[in-house]
């Protein structure tokens, strides 16, 4: 999740403040395909990340191409803007009623050194680990990925050897937004589904690409890992309600003592 | 005293800039084959802006470029490119967070992927400095090493016509050596190259023809050693021989 919206911020230099609600999107879907469609697990994996994926190239067609490289301020406003209204066009839509996906793993666990973990947990840590290790390799072995790359380091660098920015940018919109679906649809089988549960997970998504550095890929995925180590830590050994303040106690400290994030380049202006 | 070459790039009539005020007016100007061509100027006299509208960086909104009798029209850069335009912008202009291999891989971005790695080969046999820094991050090199970093990610692609924008900004005496030869190495390959140059003297003394700018027309054009020696274009633009140097 972090992940894509430090992507998009990357190459796009747009921070995409409906990414939660596309997270959201993703859990939707996933509800109906399942609950409807009686589609199984994996299917219903695979078939929300391309939605979703192609719901971000018509998000990037239709208004974050017009803005790129322009006001930054624009550019906040436009996706807080798409944010309330996919949230709220879902609120009139299927109501705030809570729904719960049963997928045909809903009850199965594994035994680990005597620990019972829910087998979709298992799943959901795993989907993340492999969306992030394909995420690094396009980025780092493949032509396409290196323009991504690129177009984020020096956008006059990649007008100069023949990059379409708007190609490129389609592409890294539709993969950053691809991937805050795939996190609905691996979460939404052990969460509960509703409207407003990408509201709370944007700002801790914005904390953890604060901490990782913004436009910094593997800085965000470091930073999730670490973030939901320590938020455990928390939990089990202090009030449960100081769990949600971890992310954002940190995000201070961060822009306080090292506002470039853990491998930040700095901020260019 | 030389032969009439060809024209490889026509302008006429040429009006850009960036919003409702053009930079670049009605500016007509036929640019040889093969020769190297420096358009000089003060300070916002549009030279920058003229490259940037030859390799489609800018709106152009009146007149016509012609490049090998076809017209560019609205073509994106990318496709400039293609057709054989290059072009170095002013200033550190790679992926400074890139080795210098990656650097060069994505110069070849426009290349079939066969083509691709002849095409490393043969500017690395151009710029033999680039591979004794292949794993370095092109962030690290020193300035004169990452310009001729971007021209080499730019020859890449072969072009005919090379566009640079102030080739030695930033960099020292010994680097501003490197950069000018290779520019004159690069011409005598066949490439014709035109460039924007504030360090008016070295860039003069390697150039066939020389275009005078002021306030985004032309207003002196001839042979570089001619338009050095023009006494407006001392006192305007050289300032003295000092001051020359001081740039």
């Amino acid at each position: 999740m972090a992940m894509g919206l430090s992507l998009i911020f990357g190459v796009l230099e747009i921070v995409n403040f409906a990414h939660g609600e596309f997270y959201m999107l993703g859990a939707m879907i996933a509800y109906f395909l399942v609950a409807r469609l009686h589609v199984g697990y994996w299917p219903m994996i695979a078939g929300v990340t391309l939605a979703v994926a192609a719901l971000g190239v018509v998000l990037y067609e239709a208004l974050l191409a017009s803005v790129r490289g322009r006001s930054f301020e624009r550019s906040i406003l436009l996706t807080l803007g798409v944010s309330m209204v996919l949230q709220n066009g879902a609120i009139a839509l299927w109501t705030t009623t809570p729904r719960m996906v049963e997928t045909e793993y809903a009850y199965t666990n594994v035994t680990a050194g005597g620990i019972r973990i829910p087998l979709l947990r298992v799943f959901a840590l795993a989907l993340a680990a492999a969306a992030f290790a394909a995420l690094f390799t396009v980025l780092h072995r493949t032509r396409i990925g290196k323009a991504m790359r690129g177009l984020a380091q020096n956008p006059d660098a990649a007008l100069m050897v023949g990059i379409d920015p708007r190609a490129v940018s389609r592409l890294a919109g539709a993969i950053g937004i691809g991937l805050a679906g795939l996190a609905g649809a691996a979460l939404a089988p052990i969460y509960s589904v509703h409207p407003t549960m990408g509201f709370a997970f944007v700002f801790k998504a914005f904390a953890v690409i604060i901490v990782g550095g913004l436009g910094d890929v593997r800085g965000a995925a470091i930073a999730a890992v670490a973030l939901g180590v320590v938020e455990s830590f928390v939990a089990g050994f202090f009030p449960l309600i100081l769990v949600d303040a971890v992310a954002f106690v940190a995000m201070i400290l961060f822009l306080l003592f090292r506002p470039a994030g853990l491998f930040g380049r700095g901020v260019r202006v | 005293m030389t032969e009439p070459r060809p024209t490889i790039l026509d302008l006429r009539e040429v009006t850009a800039g960036y919003g409702d005020e053009p930079v670049v007016v009605g500016f007509s100007h036929r640019v040889p084959a093969a020769a190297i061509t420096t358009l000089v100027g003060p300070n916002g006299a549009g030279k920058s802006t003229l490259l940037r509208a030859i390799y489609g960086l800018v709106v152009q909104v009146g007149g016509r470029i012609v490049f090998e009798d076809e017209e560019l029209g609205d073509l994106p850069p990318a496709a400039r490119l293609r057709r054989g335009i290059g072009f170095v912008p002013q200033g550190r202009c790679n992926f400074p967070l890139m080795t210098v291999c990656e650097n060069l891989q994505l110069g070849t971005y426009t290349l079939a992927r066969a083509e691709a790695t002849r095409a490393v080969e043969r500017v690395l046999a151009l710029f033999p400095v680039l591979r004794a820094r292949w794993r370095v991050l092109a962030g690290n090199l020193s300035g004169g090493e990452q310009q001729l970093l971007e021209m080499a990610m730019v020859l890449e692609t072969a072009p005919r016509l090379l566009l640079l924008d102030e080739p030695s900004l930033g960099l020292s005496p010994a680097n501003l050596d490197q950069v000018f030869d290779t520019i004159a190495d690069i011409r005598r390959r066949g490439v014709t190259v035109v460039m924007v140059e504030q360090n008016v003297e070295a860039a003069l003394a390697i150039s066939d023809t020389a275009v005078v700018m002021d306030l985004g027309r032309k207003v002196l054009e001839g042979p570089a050693h001619a338009v050095m020696e023009d006494p407006r274009v001392r006192a305007v633009y050289l300032g003295g021989t000092a001051a020359g140097e001081s740039r």
